[in-house]
């Protein structure tokens, strides 16, 4: 095993990367994070003539500076691993574009595979490259045509892999001017014995660096910051260009790599410009609202009626053997087995259905290029709440049922917005939360049902804005900046999608599925042992009390807020328990206006915490969820109850 | 010279960026490079083209691209 290859696959966001790289692997894979961030990493095993290649899927690049998480994440990678075979994936009908990474790869002493992917739409729009001039003008690499999704010319990368050997790499040559000021910072570099670079920069070719300097690469300037003789020496040069071109080195090298891109495909490309423009409708300012509002209205249907619909028949079935386990097993068992695991199975399979037609939805929308358009679409409306406008389905989907809401944050692409929604989406109050509103408003306000329905949106609504604004303030890292691709509209790949849809369900059931089932035993326990009238949940609610008393909620509210935890519209029926079924009698309606603004509120339910854990993959962001969840109701309960007294109410 | 909040459809060409934003230039939006707008309305973002894409820019960022 020690001896199994790596291959990487590199290349902008959308070139097919990931169509690739399962064509490459077939079923063998396993998905799971970069250390430390939300950014799925996904590996693969190829099997070609008997030898087993890793491969891994790298996220998405534009360039190799190290000013995005997936940027840095991708070229730590090719740093860190000095003998990976690297397979740089073209856009072909961009590829002027996409040559700007590939020279960078090169400037970075490597010898990437270069595959002119998406060659099927390039021979449509009758764009031609000659892949043996172009192989001929980057110093020998091996270049081929191929097409992910159609499985032509797949054979040829995995034969270019098995006998891969790294090539010296060919030399970049920029305008007189840039190479001048980039001799003169590699010959003071070379003064220097040992720069005493962190590890992974050790063996970089020192051109790299310097280029890397003279662009202001965050990371390579944190490297040399403690040099400051050769940063001043670097200011000097970089001055002295800049006072030739009459603007900054930075933009100047920019231009001289896209420069060096055409030059190298003069000649040997044939170019075709496509037009398609309905995006001026999908993106227009009333009618893109319009066409969004039926999209979003028919994936809500779909998901949660046909759900509904699955999800009923589960749930009839676990009905029926539970009641046919009860009747065989002893009674001191059947508690258990039966409302404790059993239950908790069955919550966990009547998500299945919303789960996977959530994933499958949203596979097609983002497959045939609609969701980018949705970005685009709702930014201005999100950015007031620091999010971009992708985080808008999670919101909308929250309402159903915050589980397949959280889910459907896998469709972000920037980390720290995806963040912010997994910890604010909750917020949003899903079907069981209504069951709640629907309950106290006709218990205790008969009358005015829709004003205080309002009235709890209203609250829950602006704390959610307020938190995400807040939330987006402090998370470190970087929003998404107003400016993105809209891949061309494709027919969807229903391969890709099916295996989507099945992949990210299938995770769901096994990580959050055994999250959800052993909370929910604890539960059982909790709220049933020693016995039911006097249980350890009793005593949790009389301690609790000594809090919720502040904001007008005895122990028996405090224990149906603990039964809610494992599903709120249990806060209902366990009401009706716990205050001998005359709920109006027993609460004020201040108090009970308070009482349903905190259960909506203060804790999402289990499996929504689940699924919080399985999308951060951290520990420590989820109990900061569910903190912020409990002292946001907590403060806001006392606040509104006092505020409530001191005006006169009961 | 004006910025593309102002151009109604039509092919220009950048002349400058007032924006440190690598973004752009990652997406080929460099001075010199050829700049298509497809649509442009009263809100929204501005869709263009370059080369064989299509880009949508916010109205901020569009502010800062100076084509002619
Ligand atoms: N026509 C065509 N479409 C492709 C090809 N490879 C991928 N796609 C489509 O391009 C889109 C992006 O592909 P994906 O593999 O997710 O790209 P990634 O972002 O680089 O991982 C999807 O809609 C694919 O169906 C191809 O070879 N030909
Ligand atoms: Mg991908």
């Amino acid at each position: 095993m020690d001896n199994i290859k790596l291959v990487a696959l590199v290349g902008q966001p959308n070139v097919g990367k990931t169509t690739l790289f399962n064509s490459l692997t077939g079923m063998r894979q396993e998905i799971g994070n970069w250390p430390g961030v939300t950014v799925e990493k996904k590996e693969g095993i190829l099997n070609y003539k008997n030898r087993e290649f890793k491969v891994i899927d790298l996220p998405g690049i534009y360039s190799l500076m190290s000013n995005s998480i997936d940027q840095k994440i991708a070229r730590d990678f090719i740093l860190e691993n000095k003998d990976v075979i690297l397979v740089d994936i073209i856009d072909t009908p961009n590829i002027n574009r996409n040559l700007y990474l590939t020279l960078q790869l090169i400037e970075l002493g490597k010898s990437p595979i270069l595959c002119l992917n998406l060659i099927d739409e390039a021979e449509k729009y009758g764009i031609t490259v000659d892949e043996e001039k172009l192989s001929e003008k980057l110093g020998g690499l091996p270049v081929i045509k191929i097409s992910g999704r159609y499985n032509v010319g797949v054979d040829n990368l995995k034969e270019e892999i098995y006998k891969y050997k790294p090539k010296k790499p060919c030399k970049i040559v920029y305008s007189k001017l840039l190479e001048d000021a980039i001799e003169k910072i590699v010959k003071k570099l070379e003064e220097y014995k040992n720069l005493e670079l962190s590890e992974k920069f050790k063996s970089v070719p020192k051109r790299w660096l310097v280029i890397s300097l003279l662009e202001g690469d965050p990371e390579i300037l944190e490297e040399f910051k403690d040099k400051k003789e050769i940063l001043s020496f670097v200011n000097n040069v970089k001055k002295e260009v800049e006072n030739k071109i009459k603007h900054d080195v930075e933009s100047y090298i920019v231009e001289q790599r896209y420069a060096k891109s055409d030059e190298i495909l003069k000649g040997i490309m044939t170019e075709s410009q496509l037009h398609e423009d309905i995006d001026t409708i999908i993106l227009h300012p009333f009618y893109g609202f319009v066409i969004f509002g039926i999209v979003l209205y028919l994936m809500y249907s779909f998901v949660f009626d046909i759900g509904g619909f699955f999800s009923n028949y589960i749930d009839m079935f676990f009905g029926y053997i539970g009641t046919y386990l009860t009747s065989i097993l002893p009674p001191i068992y059947s508690g258990f087995v039966v409302d404790g695991a059993l239950s908790g199975v069955d919550s966990v399979l009547q998500f299945f259905p919303q789960i996977a037609l959530i994933m499958f939805s949203l596979a097609i929308l983002e497959d045939c290029g609609y969701l980018s358009r949705v970005a685009a679409l709702m930014n201005g409306v999100m950015s007031k709440i620091g999010l971009g406008g992708k985080a808008f389905i999670p919101f909308i989907i929250s309402f159903g049922c915050n589980v397949p809401g959280l889910m459907a944050t896998r469709f972000m692409s920037n980390h720290k917005e995806r963040l912010i929604t997994l910890l604010v989406a909750p917020l949003v109050p899903c079907s069981a939360r209504f069951v709640i509103i629907g309950f106290m408003a006709a218990a205790f306000f008969p009358k005015y049902t829709s004003l205080f329905t309002l009235g709890i949106l209203g609250v829950v609504f602006g704390l959610l804005g307020i938190s995400s604004y807040i939330l987006s303030k402090i998370i470190k890292g970087k929003g998404e900046e107003f400016i993105f691709e809209l891949p061309p509209y494709r027919t969807p790949d229903w391969k890709n999608i099916l295996k989507i849809t099945w992949e990210r369900s299938k995770e769901f059931l096994k990580k959050a599925g055994t999250v959800i089932l052993a909370g929910s035993l604890a539960f059982y326990w909790l709220l049933n042992y020693p016995s039911t009238d006097n249980s350890y949940g009793i005593v949790i609610g009389k301690v609790l009390e000594h809090i919720t008393l502040w904001m007008g909620i005895d122990w028996r509210g405090a224990v149906c807020l603990m039964f809610g935890v494992v599903a709120k519209e249990l806060v209902v029926s366990t009401m009706n328990i716990v205050y001998g079924g005359d709920v109006s009698s027993v609460l004020t309606p201040l108090k009970a206006f308070v009482f349903t603004l905190v259960s909506v509120l203060y804790i999402p339910c289990l499996a929504t915490v689940a699924t919080q854990y399985l999308e951060t993959h951290s520990l420590k962001w989820t109990l900061f969820g569910i903190l912020y969840n409990i002292s946001l109701a907590t403060i806001v309960g006392i606040v509104i109850y006092n505020m409530g007294k001191l005006l006169g109410f009961q | 010279m004006d910025n593309l909040l102002n151009k109604n459809p039509g092919t220009y060409t950048v002349v400058k960026i007032n924006t440190p934003c690598k973004k752009l230039y990652e997406l080929g939006i460099i001075p010199g490079s050829k700049i298509t707008v497809i649509s442009s309305n009263k809100r929204g973002p501005i869709l263009v083209r370059i080369g064989n894409s299509k880009i949508a820019i916010g109205r901020g960022m569009a502010g800062a691209i100076l084509v002619e």
